[in-house]
């Protein structure tokens, strides 16, 4: 079952006369299943952010379709069982904790009988218990995610779209968002979240699709596109033989980066151990072995280099 | 010095890619000026007339040539028909039916020359004047090309009036005695022959000496009593206070459309603060955010017209409560075509200075061409046509209407139904655009 359907969605901002159109999203698809939390990235003007505002209903898709909760998005009443925190975002500063949360569950048709136990639970969970009578105006940035993540939640979604959730908040308190992200996952929440942080997406999704100038350009779990291609960094406590002259090596990649130390890249556990086979035969006293898995950043930057080259 | 330079330079820079400041700078002028040239003539430019209406109930030659000289006045058209709706004919009007109209409000003013206008006997010329002083420059406009024509129009009939008074108290033989002996006193001192004079008091009422002759001002006030011109105030007679009265409803829907305009578009703040995004994505129609907008602004506004209302009556005794429930009416009523002046703006701008500079010139340009600040009659004809396209214009009509001459709804019916039109047909439009999604 999927919580997301995006169907050959493209977006283009029509310009004036004399500027360009910009397409900024071509043609894309996706879907994402219940329960899951799925990260999108992106650089800067890849069309995350069109995205999420096209699955919300804040600007309409040219050509395509999508369906959020099995129900098109062009029905609006989904939206009450959706929450968002949107990049950014503010709240009128004039209100408190309190207002901002009860106003936003009013619009979004949450049961008033028990409201105030809900916002009291909210704002103890994103520890902000003692700001809930202050105004916004004196919040700090970290306090407004707070906050936001809090109003993202107040109506009991089943999806939670989340942009930049932990911009501008220390890295305790991002310990704590990915915990309670974990956590709404854990009750069967799907979080779709829009992060730069990529090392907060590696650790907290499930599957991840990149994106960039509106295409699609790798989508799979976060397993699955780091550990295509597995790298071995291999220590010796004695000195190596003359590595690349061993024939039985010729048809691996292989780095001797020191006397002590050389990195192999092998395709599964078999090869490894063929490798390990090959190295004791010539007399090779293996210290440590260290897998060095591609992180999503390496692989990210590599995407969008080969993505740009190909133009 | 350089510093300075580079500096002017930086601000010149940003005042260029302001477009509103460019606008508000000089376009703004620039059509205010076109407007009030227009108004006063200082451009070349002939001022609109008054509409008067006219019944010529005298047959005498007299009677007719006045008629033909008030007709070609640059101040003032006579309107002479009306049409009867029930027939769909048009017919002359009775001096009853020019009271009823001036009355209701749909003309300033009526000239009636009654049948004793001046019969061979008159020894006054009598001119029947009904007014509204409901714009007090118009009203003395109208009052003062009448006046002037008719007088300028006297050098002939002044002599045959004091002739014919004279008869009427000595009696004629006693009379003509008189005119002799003045005409001999004349004649020692002026060294004029007294037959010349005795022949010029003596002259027949006719056209030629109408036309042909003319006075000096000089004259007007000893012609004023020959004349009796008697005025006739049909409405707001009994205001406290006219002056206030006619301009608080102008001034009501000029503050009106710079606050409610300016609430409209605050859209592009909330836009710009990101609250907007944030409710989009809320279970809420768009139509439903434009209408919490909508009927905020409108409370607002109707506050704000109450409270200039009750404050005109506190400081300035206007008359607000004898009419009260139609200065409602009318209040919630351009409280409505104001909102939705503003919910246009913001449908059609880009960003909120744009919707605020072209907010500023339209307000400014409706108010001066709708009737806010002079009265539309001052304008060239095709400036009071234009003025009937605006918003104000009909406001200021309908608060004219309940507050100057006390009026039935049924009176206003046409001004209400104008705006309530305007009202939706630039709601919808807004909300067209608004669902289109152009602005966000």
């Amino acid at each position: 079952m999927n919580a997301i359907e995006i169907n050959q969605i493209t977006k283009v901002f029509r310009a004036n006369r004399n500027k360009l159109d910009i397409t900024a999203l071509n043609d894309f698809s996706l879907s994402v299943s219940k329960g899951e939390i799925f990260g999108l990235l992106g650089p800067n003007g890849a069309g995350k952010t069109t995205l999420i505002k096209i699955l919300l209903g804040v600007v309409y898709p040219t050509t395509g379709s999508a369906n959020l909760l099995s129900e098109p998005i062009t029905n609006y009443k989904i939206k009450s069982r959706i929450g968002f925190l949107p990049e950014n975002h503010k709240f009128p500063n004039y209100l408190t904790a309190e207002q901002t949360l009860k106003y936003f569950a009013k619009l979004s048709g949450v049961n008033h009988s028990n409201l105030n136990e809900r916002i009291d639970e909210l704002l103890a969970l994103v520890k902000m218990s003692e700001w809930k009578k202050t105004k916004i105006k004196k919040y700090s940035k970290g306090m407004m995610q707070r906050l936001g993540l809090a109003q993202a939640m107040i109506n009991e979604p089943e999806l939670i779209f989340l942009d930049e959730p932990t911009d501008g908040v220390d890295p305790i308190g991002r310990k704590e968002i990915r915990d309670i992200l974990i956590d709404l996952k854990e009750r069967g929440t799907t979080i779709f979240l829009n992060s730069h942080l990529l090392s907060e997406v590696e650790m907290v999704s499930d599957r991840v699709a990149i994106l960039n100038k509106g295409k699609l350009l790798k989508e799979g779990s976060v397993k699955e596109l780091t550990t295509s291609e597995e790298i071995y960094e291999i220590e010796t406590s004695n000195v190596l033989p003359n590595i690349y002259s061993i024939p039985e090596f010729s048809s691996y990649k292989i780095t001797q980066e020191n006397d002590h130390k050389l990195s192999i890249n092998v395709g599964d556990d078999d090869e490894l151990n063929f490798v390990i086979d090959q190295l004791r035969k010539h007399r090779v006293n293996i210290k440590t072995i260290n897998v060095q898995k591609n992180s999503l950043e390496e692989l990210f930057v590599s995407l969008i280099k080969d993505s740009r080259g190909k133009e | 010095m350089k510093n300075i330079f580079e500096m002017f330079k930086k601000d010149l820079i940003r005042f260029v890619n302001d477009k509103t400041a460019l606008l508000l700078t000089f376009l703004v002028p620039a059509v205010l000026i076109i407007i009030f040239g227009n108004i006063f003539g200082g451009n070349g430019g002939s001022r609109g007339k008054a509409n008067v209406i006219f019944v010529n109930k005298s047959n005498t030659e007299a009677a007719k040539i006045i008629e033909e000289k008030l007709d070609s006045s640059k101040s003032i058209r006579l309107i002479k028909k009306y049409r009867i709706d029930e027939t769909d004919s048009v017919t002359d009007f009775t001096e009853e039916k020019a009271i009823e109209y001036v009355k209701a409000g749909k003309y300033a003013a009526a000239v009636v020359l009654p049948n004793d206008f001046l019969s061979d006997t008159s020894v006054t010329m009598s001119i029947k004047y009904y007014y509204d002083p409901r714009n007090e420059i118009e009203s003395s406009i109208i009052q003062g090309s009448i006046q002037r024509t008719v007088f300028t129009q006297l050098p002939q009939i002044f002599p045959s009036l004091l002739t014919r008074q004279a008869n009427k108290f000595l009696g004629t033989e006693e009379g003509e005695g008189f005119r002799s002996d003045m005409a001999e006193i004349v004649s020692d001192y002026f060294d004029v022959p007294k037959d010349s004079i005795l022949s010029f008091t003596s002259k027949e009422i006719t056209s030629s000496n109408f036309l042909n002759e003319s006075t000096d001002t000089s004259s007007e006030s000893f012609i004023d009593n020959l004349i009796k011109f008697d005025s006739v105030q049909l409405v707001g007679a009994d205001l406290k206070n006219p002056q206030v009265t006619r301009i608080v409803g102008g001034w009501a829907i000029m503050f009106l459309l710079f606050s409610l305009t300016s609430i409209a578009t605050s859209l592009f703040e909330e836009k710009q603060e990101g609250t907007l995004k944030r409710l989009l994505c809320m279970p809420v129609t768009r139509t439903e955010i434009l209408f919490s907008k909508y009927l905020f602004s409108m409370s607002l506004g109707i506050v704000q017209l109450m409270v200039l209302f009750l404050f005109s009556w506190v400081i300035f005794d206007v008359d607000i409560f004898t009419n009260f429930l139609n200065l409602v009416i009318v209040i919630i009523i351009s409280a409505s075509a104001a909102v939705s002046f503003g919910m246009i703006i913001t449908a059609h701008a880009k960003s909120l200075s744009q919707a605020n500079g072209i907010a500023t010139l339209l307000i400014l340009v409706m108010s001066a061409v709708g009737g806010s600040w002079f009265p539309t009659f001052l304008f060239p004809d095709w400036l009071q046509v234009v003025a009937k396209f605006t918003l104000t214009y009909w406001s200021v009509e309908a608060f004219q209407q309940v507050m100057w001459r006390q009026a039935e709804l049924s009176a206003i019916t046409l001004h209400l139904l104008i705006l309530i039109v305007i009202s939706i047909v630039f709601n919808v439009y807004a909300i067209i655009r608004f669902n289109k999604g152009r602005i966000f």
